[in-house]
């Protein structure tokens, strides 16, 4: 990447009826997305995630739940730093989440998200919102942020919507 | 009352990082500037530290995105500023005739290795570069990556790093610098939670692997201190056989680095310990009060039962399982290590008759060889398989016809299952081998 920003990267939010609501993020990985909001408990991406895009730790609450083009909203992944690895895979073979909302600043996702942005320009939106944001967003049908012009650690806002299903096109 | 979202605070560099950052010294140190920028913003660091040295994870084949990361830094001609040196990756390159998990992945994880030793780094492809004859001094700054490295390099050694992994650590590397936060900051080096252990008796080697698994239940991502050891002594890098007569308990000896090492690898696995301290035995930590307020940090009492109940946690094979190979060194073995299993098997004076993998680092292999004859002669012999490069827990293939798996080491008991699906039965190093010299039950 040469610093250009792509903005067709990421979905375009059409809203019909239902509330809007705007939060403040730290703003962790420029990017534009949304998605149906899946809001999970701390998952490890090396061994936790297979490279299809869905939750295979047995141990996990979610498992068997799919990531690709969900707005994941979870406080922080854990375990191997592998992960980034395994995150990186999944954004440049078009498996990845739209956008990560977390609580504590992941420095694991981060990397695999700088690392797909640099190999295939693809940006995905991470985001930080305060604990109890986490919760209130993760309760949420639908999340988006645009904040592709953000430089890391800014501020930009997490849009969230509740609103019938089939009102968002992405 | 709602705590707002901060901004993170402005990220200040010098002349020389502006300019790595800006692209006047060429693409490739920009693109490496653009991961340790980002992520020190994430941190929220406000500089970034010069480092000493970085232990490279990458090299380890996690998919095709892995190699054309790194590709694109060999085609900016990318060159490591700062010595570096390699983690085990998916290949034995000594012995390619090993197989990795699948033909695909023995061509795409050489290519990786291949691609990472053209950065200019030293090609160790080993998880103990700590073993290496050079290794930082204490209190140094240096960004490593492999989780048991990670903590020995702060806990005995006494250096300092965050925890790195996948592609910030090359970029460390190649730009010479890393965020200034974290376990860089002597603040972040405080004991979080203070773990007694003197109800426990020391009785066996492998007491220390079981107390690093809980020690990393017990303080998660935190910062344990053990105290308790019955007259620690200081630690000893003395790496002679160390423990006497076979069957001798620890006792009142001092830890070795190889207890450490076992220790920290396990603290690693099961929480995500990466630094820890044992009051009397750790160059941070001479007495408690020099990590924490005693007063004020969360005591957990550690005792038998709690040692015995981590070592049926890592045993998942039934008592009457008949073990069909045994797995040593993980982390790689030190010279000390594969002199006492020579030493070892020598006082059986019988081959084993179960086969018998020993991981270790290309730099001890060969100092085995070249040092002492003996020892090695008698590995030889007795058919034990040396690994060097990677890690049986990563050569699935290896284990086609085994279902029972016995190891001395917590990190291999910990990952074994998931990546071979083997089941493990923990034991002592000497418990091992008299397992592999009597064979089956």
């Amino acid at each position: 990447m040469d610093g250009e920003v792509d903005d067709d990267v990421g979905g375009e939010l059409r809203p019909v009826g239902g509330s809007t609501a705007a939060l403040t993020a730290r703003v962790l990985h420029p990017g534009k997305g949304a998605g149906r909001t899946l809001s999970i408990p701390p998952v490890s991406f090396w061994g936790g995630i297979d490279g299809e895009g869905r939750i295979v730790d047995v141990h996990h609450p979610a498992c068997g739940e799919s990531i690709v083009g969900r707005a994941l909203v979870l406080s922080t992944s854990k375990g191997s730093s592998s992960g980034s690895s395994v995150l990186a895979e999944l954004i440049v073979n078009g498996r990845g989440p739209a956008l990560l909302v977390v609580s504590e600043p992941d420095a694991v996702l981060v990397s695999g998200c700088l690392a797909a942005a640099e190999i295939s320009g693809i940006r995905l939106p991470v985001v930080q919102v305060t604990a109890e944001d986490l919760e209130r967003g993760g309760g949420s049908d639908l999340l988006a942020v645009d904040c592709v012009r953000t430089e890391i650690g800014a501020l930009g806002e997490l849009h969230e919507m509740s609103s019938p299903h089939e009102s968002i096109v992405c | 009352m709602r705590l707002p979202m901060e901004p993170s605070p402005p990220l200040r560099l010098t002349a020389e990082q502006e300019a790595q950052l800006s692209g006047d010294c060429g693409e490739a140190q920009a693109m490496a500037m653009r991961m340790v920028t980002g992520v020190a913003r994430v941190k929220g660091a406000t500089r970034l530290v010069a480092v000493e040295s970085v232990h490279i994870d990458s090299c380890l084949f996690h998919g095709r995105s892995g190699i054309d990361f790194v590709q694109r830094l060999v085609d900016a001609g990318a060159q490591c500023r700062v010595p570096t040196t390699t983690n085990v990756g998916s290949v034995n390159l000594r012995h390619p005739e090993l197989p990795a998990r699948s033909p695909e992945e023995t061509r795409d994880g050489t290519e990786l290795m291949r691609l990472y030793g053209r950065l200019g780094v030293a090609q160790t492809w080993t998880c103990a570069p700590y073993q290496l004859p050079e290794r930082p001094r204490f209190g140094t700054q240096i960004a490593w990556a492999e989780s048991n490295a990670v903590v020995f390099a702060n806990s005995v050694l006494g250096a300092r790093t965050d925890r790195y992994g996948d592609f910030l650590d090359v970029c460390a590397a190649i730009s010479g610098c890393a965020p200034y936060a974290g376990l860089h900051r002597d603040e972040n080096r405080r004991a979080t939670h203070i773990i007694d252990v003197s109800a426990v008796p020391l009785a066996g080697e492998h007491v220390y692997p079981l107390l690093g698994y809980l020690a990393g239940q017990i303080a998660g991502t935190g910062v344990p201190v053990v105290t308790g050891l019955e007259d620690p002594g200081s630690v000893t890098g003395d790496q002679d056989l160390g423990r006497g007569t076979a069957g001798s308990g620890v006792g009142a000896m001092r830890p070795t680095e190889d207890d450490l090492k076992a220790f920290g690898a396990a603290a690693a696995s099961s929480g995500g310990v990466a630094l820890f301290h044992i009051e009397g035995v750790t160059p941070e930590c001479a007495e408690l009060e020099a990590v924490c307020d005693p007063e004020r940090t969360p005591v957990t009492v550690v005792g038998p039962a709690d040692v015995a109940r981590a070592q049926d946690e890592l045993t998942h094979a039934e008592a009457d399982a008949i073990v069909d190979a045994v797995c040593l060194g993980t982390p790689h073995a030190s010279l000390a290590q594969l002199r006492r299993i020579a030493a070892l098997l020598r006082s059986h004076g019988r081959e084993p008759r179960l086969p018998v993998w020993v991981n270790t680092g290309r730099f001890t292999a060969d100092a085995l060889a070249a040092d002492h004859p003996d020892d090695h002669a008698t590995l030889r012999d007795a058919g034990v398989r040396i690994v060097t490069d990677t890690c049986t827990y990563l050569l699935p293939r290896l284990h086609d016809d085994w279902s029972v798996v016995m190891t001395d080491s917590a990190k291999w008991a910990h990952y074994g299952p998931g990546n071979l699906g083997v089941r493990v039965v923990f034991a002592s190093l000497e418990q091992c081998l008299e397992q592999a010299v009597s064979g089956g039950r």
